[in-house]
């Protein structure tokens, strides 16, 4: 009885481990994803006409593009500056004798 | 099942459910570390390699001597500066190489670069290098030296090479996320246009609709200085001067970002008049 009962515990406990390490994987890749030097934009859904208000207030749609072009404008100043660093650095490999 | 094997058996589950919960968290720190090393790896690097600027004097110096007097002494202190000399690049090229795999750790984590065969090569390398860094110790004449110079001059020359693929690919995958996001939001802008059906005849709109559509085509010509990019880094091998083709590659990375700069700010001005 005991062993069936610890059986059935491990069972329960494997899944949480497994939900868990799921849950931490995709919690850390999220965070690597913030750390993009060029993040990856999400294409969504046309804007509904219904929701564009009269008033002069900047639609939700007209925002995120406004936000994305931001974030591209960021991503191409880092994408300008070379990286000299990988500009491979000078050795001597003569004795010179 | 007696007692003792019972609590035997309860011990060994909670090991186990201890490491399933403990292996996820391990990975993160890893993979987390792996991200935010090249900046520290660069800096040791950079360090290492003033360290081995600063022998390169007393190196001339010994050797001057050497090939003025020639007396054994002599030889023995240009050898003993030679290999002290050699140790410090040996270190310096280590540290080099972990920073390049870093760099191309990011770019596959970032930009979806998805090839292993410089990782290999890297790793072979680097194997090549730590070994070599024990060997300096025992080298015991200058024609032993020479030879052990050569070996290692033909080994930096793959590094070298490695260096400048790792900047083209950064580069070139760089430019071709960014081409891929601005692409995204153009789609974006045109849904927009297209479900604003009450605008029709609306000439500021149809005047802003027109620079949309103009600036869009631009975004083809990227393609052509990606292109010839991508022909410069097949270009890079051992025996090219890369130090040009990395130079040629870069102007048509220029190129590319000019347009992409002008591209996104006349979106912004279009989003701006859409207000």
């Amino acid at each position: 009885m005991m062993k069936k009962l610890l059986m059935l515990l491990l069972a329960i406990l494997f899944i949480l481990a497994l939900v868990y390490m799921f849950v931490r994987f995709e919690k850390n890749n999220r965070f690597s994803e913030n750390k993009v030097r060029v993040e990856e934009l999400s294409p969504t859904a046309p804007p509904d006409v219904s929701l564009v208000s009269p008033t002069p207030t900047i639609s939700p749609e007209l925002q995120e593009i406004e936000n994305d072009l931001k974030n591209i404008e960021k991503d191409l100043q880092k994408v300008k500056s070379e990286d000299n660093r990988l500009v491979p650095p000078e050795f001597i490999f003569d004795l010179g004798v | 099942m007696n007692k003792a094997a019972k609590y035997k058996f309860l011990e060994t589950c909670i090991v186990l459910i201890l490491m399933l919960f403990l292996f996820p968290s391990f990975l993160e720190k890893r993979s987390y570390g792996l991200e935010q090393n090249h900046a520290e790896l660069y800096q040791k690097f950079s360090q290492s390699y003033q360290k081995y600027q600063t022998l390169i004097d007393p190196f001339v110096t010994q050797k001057n001597q050497y090939l003025a007097y020639r007396s054994l002494q002599a030889q023995v202190d240009f050898l003993n500066s030679a290999k002290s000399l050699i140790s410090a690049e040996v270190e310096s090229i280590v540290l080099y190489v972990q920073f390049l795999k870093s760099i191309l750790a990011e770019a596959t984590a970032v930009l979806n670069y998805r090839e292993n065969y410089l990782y290999v090569n890297l790793d072979k390398e680097l194997d090549y290098f730590l070994l070599q860094q024990t060997k300096v110790a025992s080298l015991s004449s200058l024609g032993e030296t020479k030879d052990f110079l050569k070996d290692l001059q033909s080994h930096y020359q793959n590094v070298s090479l490695f260096a400048y693929q790792v900047k083209a690919i950064v580069e070139i995958y760089s430019v071709d996320k960014t081409l891929g996001n601005l692409k995204t939001v153009s789609d974006k802008i045109e849904n927009y246009f297209g479900s604003q059906q009450n605008w029709e005849g609306n000439l500021h709109i149809d005047s802003a609709k027109e620079v949309f559509l103009k600036e869009r085509a631009e975004l083809d010509k990227i393609n052509i200085h990606l292109n010839t990019a991508r022909e410069y880094e097949s270009k890079l091998s051992t025996r090219e001067r890369n130090k040009d083709i990395a130079k040629d590659l870069r102007r048509e990375i220029d190129s590319c970002v000019d347009i992409l700069e002008r591209v996104n700010s006349s979106y912004l001005d279009v989003v701006n008049s859409l207000k």
